[in-house]
């Protein structure tokens, strides 16, 4: 608890001691141009560089759940211009109701009133609760540490304090260019710096030569200007503590520089890390970096500009232009522009809404004969709607310069994608409508859950395109044989769909009447089983070959090899029944219907059982999903067994 | 299809069982059934248990007390009836045309896969080789199995020494005991009480020590870790010469061996974990953790290391993540790393298999089969479908 404690009082005393100038409401919604620019902005954070509007809407989707903010003025902020405000108006961004409670018990526990069992509350309101939930997720923190399961209040109070910690961060982002510096305590420094008290750091790194040179005399003198001017970078030094879980907006200097500065002995700057504002104000003061500083110096004139754009605008372009040529000399800014238009675009989202027209369409054109031709509407939707879908992983692959699938979100998109590339086939094929009804409906599924689970992925990660650990370093083999183990999980879930429709026309007596109908859904099944099969035995193995090289052994019955061994050996299964005539159409749509059980176990639920070398230990909320997807296809397999025996004439219903 | 054999009496009904589709139907499922429940025991007994219990056994036993029985096939041989099947029914027995030829490319591809994974189990050698930056070594150390090597200390050391392997002391429990002999040694040697995890400690009046207590000191057992290279093991030693009898103790981690004077001469023994040679030597000259810039995350993992081989001859090599270092059948690949005292320390593990590279070919064959059937038959079926539509009255 004790390592909380510390920087929590710290935090504290800061709050109160450190007086910052400055602070500002706006007054009127930001310019465009402005959010334009400022969205643009290249930041290092989690590994990458990335523009500030995708850090900006990362952040306030990890807060409030979502990636818009609506004001009680009714004015909608989007991401920009919720983090323009939140970095250069931060009193005001206190009193926006941004940060999601899931659960009230929350509260109850840190002593708060809640509003409902969930809602949004401001920073303001949680304030005179800070101590207390910093103390909290240090008591989870430990609990953690001594092998404790944790409950659901324990995760929440954990992930509001990471929360608020990052706003914080985004909050405190300009301290050290805000805070009010005592250069007035002596004669010298007042002739030096003036009669008031200088604002932000910028005072310190314009005219250091001279300060340094009067620190030095003072030293020699040993008069109080020497205690006065320590205590001018004591403050700066105290501000940093605010900046703390902000972002990386400057790059760093040419290796060139990079050497001298660590004969300067700044022995922590290298070539690849970007710097915050902390770093380039110590480099500023104690050191030389003539782009950075002029970068600090802009950032300064967005802080003073307070609620005037015009001077904000100003500063904001020559920021934005050093940045810009900043980065592109370091090859860092090629895909900013692309990342920004893919979250513009929104394709996950946008497809949705069009998969569930789609659906709809087919669901329609079921009702009767002249409303069949509403299956080009279906064909239309789902098609455009896959062509969005397939352009957002492909923008993702072109800014990660990645295969599409590195993390578990990429292999919902992935894996819905193939689904439907497969279904379009099949239907193409065997024209039963059903393939097209599936892909419209796996599309309505896919979107969804990728929703859902980007919010997970973004706040255990941080993002949804993060740094991959040292063994994925491989573009090969994540090319190769993450995609193609994707590709057999598509097809053995999509063969439980197609299927589950089997079973399912089949108990509401559809089968005695549309037999070609069922027989074609049979031979579509069948194809998907076998598309299934290549892909999970070419991507089990290859992952063989993957760990042969990377830990030396081929096979090592790890859980998620075991996991996709268990596809293979199902889909195997499978085709052997059926080749060997052990089964048929009845018995091929129940072993799939149980084969999605398989994929389901396979893709998520082996990642839980917290042993081997893919664990992710335990994920919320889906393990009690996965448990409920087994036992309603175990049901509906059982279903369709004993609807087999009653239809043959030997079950009771025939007597 | 398979051909069924007729007329050739026992043997004949051999055949058809050991190739037909109901066997391999009911290998298949027996291997998901050990899938499925060797991944769940991997929680409570560990990977190398699990493995040991349920895929490299020819039964899985249940323990009744006196006596033992076994309840179900193993991996093991389920996988060599599997192999089996396929290759009788899936090769010998099989028909083959232009249509089966994939199916055949197929089995043969999987049954040379399980072949490989066979010559592995029994044949491989793996372990680790633990370094400090400037440190060397020739040898890597088992991560599971044990031996006692035994040297004449009063010799200049020739690089020379005898060695109990792991299979003559693990199988060492309860009341077994075994005594070796050596025309180089002047003493027999009795190991007894094998002990799979256990400390070594002072005996006190709270604990019951595993077998004799020697000197006042005593094995005591420990549970089974999961992680079972973390596994300590201990071992009863009498050293017998002229009738007159040595007791000691032996374990894994000791920080020096055991002496014993035999006729004025005075001998080495130590146990640890077992050794092999490297044809060449391993000088790590430098470990970088490299990680994502502004995390922790490491993005690689980097040994910068001098092979220096048996001619004296030496090359600068790095080995990390996804790039080991191949010579032979010997493969050293970057594990892990530490540090000790600022010092970088880091881990390879090291593996000697003469099929390391057959999974991949058997890979691509079986790929190669799977793509001849599935897509003969997908271009037979659009064939006859067009066929179909394009026929006079035909209609969507």
């Amino acid at each position: 608890m004790s390592r909380f404690l510390l920087p929590l009082l710290l935090f504290v005393s800061l709050l109160t001691s450190v007086s910052s100038a400055q602070e500002s409401s706006r007054t009127e919604p930001w310019g465009d141009e402005i959010v334009e620019l400022f969205q643009t902005l290249p930041v290092q954070d989690n590994g990458r560089v990335k523009p500030m509007g995708t850090l900006a809407g990362l952040r306030l989707f990890m807060l409030n759940g979502k990636r818009t903010l609506k004001l009680p003025s009714g004015e909608k902020l989007g991401p920009t211009e919720w983090a323009l405000d939140t970095i250069f108006h931060p009193e005001q961004a206190k009193d926006y109701a941004c940060i999601r409670i899931e659960n009230d018990a929350i509260l109850t526990l840190v002593e708060l009133d809640a509003k409902r069992k969930r809602d949004w509350y401001s920073y303001n309101e949680l304030l005179p609760a800070r101590t207390k939930i910093s103390r909290e997720a240090g008591r989870v923190f430990d609990k953690r540490e001594a092998g404790e399961e944790l409950n659901v209040v324990d995760k929440q109070i954990q992930k509001l304090d990471i929360d608020l910690r990052r706003f914080e961060g985004l909050m405190g982002m300009m301290e050290p260019l805000r805070i009010q510096l005592p250069t007035n305590a002596t004669e010298p420094l007042r002739e030096l710096f003036g009669e008031e008290p200088s604002v932000g750091s910028m005072a310190l790194i314009e005219k250091k030569a001279e300060f340094n040179a009067l620190r030095q005399a003072a030293v020699v003198n040993r008069d109080e200007t020497y205690d006065a001017a320590i205590r001018v970078l004591d403050t700066i030094s105290a501000s940093f503590a605010k900046t703390r879980l902000s972002a990386n907006l400057i790059p760093p200097p040419s290796e060139e520089h990079v050497q001298h500065l660590h004969e300067l002995g700044f022995d922590w700057v290298d070539g690849e890390e970007w710097w915050g504002i902390t770093e380039t104000v110590s480099i500023g003061v104690q050191g030389t970096a003539p782009d950075q500083v002029e970068m600090l110096a802009a950032l300064q004139g967005m802080v003073h500009a307070g609620a005037d754009q015009a001077a904000f605008l100003t500063s904001l372009r020559s920021l934005h232009d050093k940045a810009e040529t900043l980065a592109t000399a370091r090859g860092e800014y090629k895909h900013i522009e692309r990342e920004i238009s893919l979250y513009a675009a929104d394709p996950f989202w946008r497809a949705l809404y069009l998969f569930v027209f789609a659906f709809l369409l087919m669901l329609a054109s079921f009702l009767g004969a002249k409303l069949e031709p509403l299956k080009w509407g279906g064909w239309a939707f789902t098609t455009i709607g896959l062509g969005l879908v397939v352009y957002g992983i492909t923008m993702r692959c072109i800014i990660r310069e990645r295969p599409p699938v590195v993390t578990l979100y990429d292999t919902i998109l992935f894996v819905s994608s193939v689904m439907m590339v497969v279904a379009l086939v099949s239907e193409a094929l065997f024209r039963t409508r059903v393939a097209l009804t599936m892909a419209a409906l796996v599309g309505v599924i896919g979107m969804f859950v990728a929703g859902n689970y980007e919010l997970r992925e973004v706040a255990s990660a941080g993002d949804t395109m993060a740094s991959v650990v040292a063994v994925l370093d491989t573009n090969y083999y994540l090319a190769i044989h993450v995609t193609t183990i994707a590709m057999g999980y598509a097809g053995g879930l999509l063969a439980g769909f197609l299927g589950i429709t089997w079973i399912l026309g089949q108990l509401v007596g559809l089968g005695a009447r549309h037999k070609a109908g069922f027989k074609a859904l049979t031979r579509a099944t069948y194809g998907v089983v076998a598309f299934s099969l290549v892909f999970s035995i070419f991507g089990t193995v290859m992952g063989g070959v993957w760990a042969n090289d990377s830990w030396g052994r081929f096979w090592g019955w790890d859980p998620k090899e075991n996991g996709a061994l268990l596809i293979c050996l199902w889909m195997l299964f499978v085709v052997h029944l059926r080749l060997g005539g052990y089964i048929r159409d009845r018995g091929l749509a129940t072993m799939t219907t149980i084969g999605a059980g398989w994929v389901s176990f396979s893709w998520w639920h082996v990642n839980m059982l917290e042993i081997g070398l893919h664990s992710y230990g335990k994920i919320d909320g889906i393990f009690d999903k996965l448990i409920t997807v087994y036992i309603s296809l175990a049901i509906l397999a059982g279903i369709s067994v004993i609807d087999h025996f009653i239809k043959s004439g030997r079950g009771p219903a025939a007597h | 299809m398979a051909r069924k054999l007729q007329g050739y009496g026992p043997l004949g009904v051999l055949i058809n069982v050991l190739s037909s589709f109901w066997l391999a139907c009911a290998l298949l499922a027996c291997m998901m059934y050990l899938t499925f429940f060797g991944t769940y025991a991997q929680i409570d007994i560990g990977l190398f248990e699990a493995t040991k219990v349920y895929f490299t056994s020819w039964f899985l036993w249940r323990d009744l007390g006196a006596f033992s029985l076994p309840y179900f096939p193993g991996g093991k041989l389920c996988m060599a009836l599997l192999a089996l099947n396929m290759f009788i029914g899936g090769f010998l027995r099989l028909r083959i045309t232009k249509r089966t030829i994939g199916v055949v490319i197929v089995h043969m591809g999987i049954a040379f896969m399980l072949v490989a994974g066979l010559v592995k189990l029994h044949w491989s050698e793996e372990g680790k080789i633990g370094l400090m930056e400037g440190e060397t070594s020739a040898y890597f150390d088992s991560f599971q199995l044990w031996e006692v090597a035994i040297w004449d200390m009063d010799q200049p050391f020739t690089g020379t020494e005898l060695v109990i392997p792991d299979e003559h002391i693990s199988d060492l429990t309860g009341d077994e005991r075994r005594t070796f002999t050596h025309p180089d040694l002047p003493f027999e040697i009795e190991l007894s009480g094998f002990v799979k995890n256990c400390s070594m400690q002072p005996k006190g009046p709270n604990w019951q020590a595993a077998g004799p207590v020697v000197d006042g000191w005593g094995i005591f057992e420990l549970e089974p870790m999961v992680e079972s290279e973390r596994n300590v093991g201990g071992l009863h030693i009498n050293v017998i010469a002229e009738g007159e009898v040595q007791k000691g103790l032996l374990w894994g981690r000791q920080f020096a061996p055991w002496t014993v004077e035999v006729g004025g001469k005075r001998w080495a023994i130590d146990m640890r974990n077992e050794r092999y040679l490297m044809p060449f030597s391993i000088q790590l000259d430098d470990f970088i953790k490299d990680d994502h810039p502004g995390m922790s995350m490491a993005r690689a993992f980097k040994s910068h290391v001098t092979k220096i081989n048996g001619d004296g001859s030496q090359e600068k090599v790095l080995i990390q993540m996804n790039e080991p270092l191949r010579e032979g059948d010997l493969v050293l690949f970057q594990s892990s790393f530490n540090q000790f005292n600022g010092r970088e320390y880091s881990v390879f593990s090291v593996v000697r298999n003469v099929s390391d590279k057959w999974p991949e070919y058997a890979l691509w064959v079986t790929t190669f089969g799977m793509l001849w059937v599935f897509g003969t038959r997908l271009v037979l079926f659009v064939r006859r479908q067009s066929k179909r539509t394009s026929a006079p009255g035909a209609s969507s």
